[in-house]
């Protein structure tokens, strides 16, 4: 994939995010990670209940790659010896801008969704099935 | 990387990018690093976690192949395979094929019942052996990067402490390197009795080089003072209640006080048996010194970025220096210059002279298993037939409008699956069953450790593979016989009426089974004659009524003074035991696994030829001995009180000894080394109860300073008190020995062990097998009988008697046993002589055996013929002719 020149790229353009990138770019927006620290980072966010399968997260990582939304960043200086052999990534400035168009689009759906009452707990007495 | 990557990891790394090509190869490892470390923490937290990482690693790349047909997808959809079509097939033939096994619940219980014995059997045998020589040691990081250092040829592989020393100093490819041995040493906790453990005593570097961190406070270096002890996980628990403050508190080890300052993490087992360790020590000062003392097993890690070959490179140099100067240094055993053999990962658990015992052992069982099991799916293969013919006019029509002949193999074969499958698992879980049984029971007295089989991946593999071999054995060739060419016959006959090719492939079947059969059959006869034989053998003494107790002062540290006066005092207090008719001491039990070699003596007037130095067994005894086991002296005297130590040495030998080395034969007055013999005893066992008996040579107790001697009495009356008052007297004299008496035919059991394991073995599997083939030739022949009814009918109005149409139909099943006997005998005759050694009394070609085989089989399948026979021949008919 060769992406035109960035001030070019819009953001908007790889939206809906797929599934779990969305967290991902969370995770990483918070601070560089490497891969087992994504997963247990993932792992919390949820509570526990999204564990994820390491060929999903790598397939994820090697996609956000390609879209320049991540990159590789150099271990921080407070990583142990056994970690210098990891692969860390880090979040882009571009990315950073796809997780803003991203979060701007649920928070208008959310704002949709409050509007139709969609969650209210009044079994059948507004209307709407 | 620590070192090249882990099978699974590289397989997973591959998977990975078929399944994702856009993956990178260095991003593939990464993931492939990030499982693995995934896998490890969830089976430190449960099984439970572990199958849960697997499982939902299947299924994300599972779901990765599915989603890889989206539209915005480019690159090549995977060809692994076409997903959804055959899967819904497959899946459906499973339900259908599942649903049918419930409607016949008693075939079905037989199917799955008898494969299912078959796999165990196979998967049983397989266990012991993966425990043994594949199953990666847990606890233990990266097993693969451990080596060992053997000699090259047929000798145990130890090595003295010194020559440890020197071969390992200035080596740094491997590191950190040790020097273990296992040990059975007497050991008593706080407020315990003394009891025998297997323990390992070990150089520093032993819990560095497996890498394995300790669960309370450490391993022990070489500057630590030499009375310390680290302890096992299940001893800690058991004995000090897992509590911190075991740390400092003493245990008695072969009679002196050790400090334990740490404990082994749990599930740490021993490098060469699949067995838990709950004692470690340091090699003691004195063996430190030794260099003629060899008796250490050699275990180091590998660097991290090292190769095997680098490591015997520098290992051959530092050996080649060590041996030259061990011959300058005229060191007499360690002299001997060899070649070393260093083996890493799995190979570094087992000698290579083991190994290949312990694989022979596993094929020949794996080979009998595997009989029983070609039986049991014989038999289900020749009811699969039956059911698959009666539903050819379906498959006829269903070839005719256009279905795949392949599809129509694939439905019946996966019904067989499915009854495979299910015996599968019924396997494996018995087997399972049964290992942890093993592994909680009641502890052997030769190995006092707690063995652990437990399963792993691989015995889960070989299942998987029996059962879908199994289900193919079963359901492929009727499959395919059922679906061939000459449809267009069956659907106008409706019944199946001279189908020849099935009927001649069922025969085949039917012949497989009776050869199989008759070969287990006859093995069972010929190993129950051994056994009863091992049990008449003459042993060249009497051990009835006699007990022996051992007293080892080795292990309580008592000098050769302090042993002598132990023993004498013994001598007098036993001796005044009630009940003691004779008493004698003796340093080994015959047919107890324990014996003494002695080689390359000189016998006065003997030119030993060059490759072939004299042997003999070696055992001390006291005066009284040879009396008390009533062993007749055929030359010269016994020992007396008279030989003692100052007197003239002397020696008395077997019969066997001098028919080898005394062949003119007056062997009285002859000097062996610096004694003379005084006496001969006729031939006695005492290795083994097969093959010829050994030459033996017993020296005087007095004249040789032992301090384990086993004292044996005969008593008059109930030996069993007479035992309790045994122990008491060695307790009296010192609390902290071991002291159990025990009847000597119980401590001789060992030599039996092995020939009654077989004949229970060949037993139960002949008779399983004869079990199965007389199912299976009564189906056959019903089957065939069946067939014909129409020709019995017109053969009958025509006016043959029921005796010849009884003798027709038994005269065609001969026919069928004879060639399956024919083979079945040749089997029999390749099991005998592969087992020739373990065989006592009895040759490979016993005729008793072989004529016993035959009767047995000949009559179970005469009468299996005969029955259908004699229906056919009560036939009406006229109701036979009319009804087709």
């Amino acid at each position: 994939m060769t992406p035109a020149s960035r001030a070019a790229r819009d953001p908007r353009r790889l939206l809906p995010l797929p599934a779990h990138d969305l967290q991902i770019l969370i995770a990483l927006a918070e601070r560089p990670r490497h891969g087992y620290a994504l997963l247990d980072a993932l792992e919390q966010q949820t509570g526990g209940r999204t564990r994820l399968g390491t060929s999903t997260l790598y397939a994820a990582l090697t996609r956000l790659q390609r879209a320049e939304v991540i990159a590789d960043a150099p271990p921080p200086p407070d990583a142990d010896s056994t970690d210098e052999r990891r692969r860390y990534y880090q979040i882009t400035a571009f990315g950073r801008a796809v997780m803003r168009e991203e979060a701007l689009r649920i928070r208008q759906l959310d704002r949709l969704l409050a509007d139709a009452r969609v969650l209210e707990a009044a079994p059948g007495s507004r209307g709407g099935a | 990387m620590n070192g090249p990557p882990p099978r699974v990891s590289r397989l997973y790394a591959w998977l990975l990018r078929r399944v994702h090509s856009d993956i990178d190869a260095p991003t593939a490892a990464e993931a492939a690093a990030v499982f693995h470390a995934r896998r490890r923490d969830a089976r430190r937290r449960s099984i439970g976690a572990w199958a849960g990482v697997w499982t939902r690693e299947l299924t994300a790349l599972g779901l990765g192949l599915r989603r890889r047909r989206g539209p915005d997808r480019p690159g090549d959809p995977s060809r692994l395979l076409r997903w959804p079509g055959l899967a819904h097939q497959v899946a459906r033939d499973a339900g259908f094929a599942v649903r049918q096994m419930m409607r016949t619940p008693v075939f079905t219980t037989v199917a799955v019942g008898s494969v299912g014995a078959g796999l165990a059997g196979i998967l049983a045998v397989f266990t012991v052996a993966n425990a043994t020589l594949w199953r990666p040691m847990p606890v233990v990081t990266e097993p693969d990067r451990l080596a060992a250092i053997f000699y090259e040829g047929d000798s145990s592989s130890v090595w003295s402490y010194p020559d440890f020393e020197d071969l390992t100093r200035g080596v740094t490819s491997l590191s950190p390197v040790a020097a273990y041995s296992p040990d059975l040493v007497v050991m008593t906790v706080p407020g315990g009795a003394p009891r025998e453990i297997l323990g390992l005593r070990a150089s520093a570097g032993y819990f560095p080089a497996l890498g394995v961190p300790m669960a309370l406070g450490r391993a022990f270096r070489d500057d630590d003072p030499r009375e310390v002890a680290v302890i096992g996980h299940r001893l800690w628990q058991r004995e000090f209640g897992g509590r911190t403050d075991v740390l400092g508190r003493q245990i008695e080890v072969r009679g002196r006080p050790h400090t334990i300052i740490g404990v082994a993490p749990p599930g740490l087992m021993s490098i060469r048996e699949p067995v838990h360790l709950q004692l470690y020590y340091p090699i003691p000062d004195e063996e430190r010194r030794q260099r003629n003392r060899q008796s250490l097993y050699l275990i180091g890690r590998m660097r991290d970025d090292v190769s095997i070959d680098t490591v015997r490179a520098e290992l051959a140099v530092s050996a080649a220096r060590l041996f030259e100067a061990n011959e300058a240094r005229a060191a007499a055993t360690s002299a001997r210059p060899r070649s070393i053999r260093v083996e890493a990962g799995t190979g570094a658990r087992v000698e290579p002279r083991d190994r290949t015992a312990i694989l022979g052992i596993f094929a020949g069982a794996v080979a009998l298993m595997t009989i029983i099991l070609t039986v049991a799916t014989t038999n289900l293969a020749n009811m699969v037939l039956t059911r698959g013919l009666q539903r050819r006019s379906e498959f006829a029509v269903r070839l005719a409008l256009g279905a795949g002949r392949g599809r129509l193999v694939r439905q019946l074969v996966t019904e067989s699956l499915v009854i495979a499958a299910a015996a599968g698992a019924l396997a494996l879980f018995v087997v399972d069953l049964l290992a942890r049984r093993v592994s909680s029971g009641p502890v052997p007295a030769w190995l006092p450790a707690e063995i652990d089989f437990s399963l792993d991946w691989r015995v889960a593999l070989v299942g998987l593979a029996g059962a879908i071999l199994a289900g193919l054995a079963i359901g492929l060739l009727p499959a395919l016989h059922v679906t061939g060419t000459n449809l267009a016959a069956a659907i106008k006959a409706g019944v199946p009426a001279g189908d020849r090719k099935g009927t001649r492939l069922r025969a085949s079947l039917v012949t497989l089974q009776l050869a199989g059969s008759l070969a287990l059959v006859i093995a069972a006869v010929l190993f129950t004659r051994s056994l009863r034989e091992s049990h008449r053998v003459d042993l060249g003494f009497d051990p009835a009524g006699v007990s022996v107790m051992t007293v080892d002062l080795g292990e309580r540290q008592y000098s050769r003074e302090a042993a002598a006066r132990f023993f004498d005092r013994a001598e007098e207090r036993l001796a005044a035991i009630p009940g003691v008719a004779a008493l004698a001491f003796a340093h080994a039990v015959p047919l107890a696994g324990m014996r003494m070699l002695d080689a390359g003596f000189d016998v006065e007037g003997y030119e030993p030829p060059p490759d072939d130095p004299p042997l003999a067994v070696v055992n001390i005894v006291s005066p009284g001995y040879f009396r008390l086991m009533r062993m007749p002296i055929i030359a010269g005297r016994g020992f007396t009180s008279g030989d003692r130590d100052g007197a003239p040495e002397v020696v008395v030998v077997s019969e066997a000894f001098v028919r080898a080395y005394v062949p003119d034969g007056d062997a009285i007055g002859r000097r062996v080394d610096e004694a003379t013999i005084v006496g001969v005893v006729a031939s006695s066992r005492f290795s083994s109860l097969g093959g010829d008996p050994e030459p033996l040579i017993w020296r005087a107790q007095a004249q040789v300073g032992v301090t384990r001697l086993v004292a044996h009495v005969r008593a008059t009356g109930d030996p069993a008190a007479v035992r309790g008052a045994m122990e008491q007297v060695v307790r009296d004299q010192d609390s902290g020995l071991l002291a159990q008496a025990s009847d000597m035919n119980g401590a001789m059991r060992g030599a039996l062990l092995l020939p009654a394991i077989l004949s229970t073995t060949f037993a139960g599997a002949g008779m399983l097998a004869l079990a199965l083939a007389s199912l299976g030739v009564y189906g056959v022949m019903s089957y065939l009988v069946g067939t014909r009814r129409r020709e019995m009918g017109i053969r009958l109005a025509l006016g043959a008697t029921s005796r010849q149409i009884v003798g027709l139909i038994l005269r065609e099943g001969l026919t069928l046993l004879t060639v399956g006997f024919g083979a079945g005998l040749g089997l029999a005759v390749v099991i005998a002589f592969v087992a020739r050694s373990l065989l006592v009394g009895v040759g490979p070609l016993d005729p008793v055996s072989i004529g016993g085989g035959l009767l047995v089989l000949t009559a179970v399948a005469v009468t299996a013929c005969y029955l259908p026979a004699r229906r056919a021949a009560r036939l009406d008919p006229l109701s036979s002719l009319r009804n087709e």
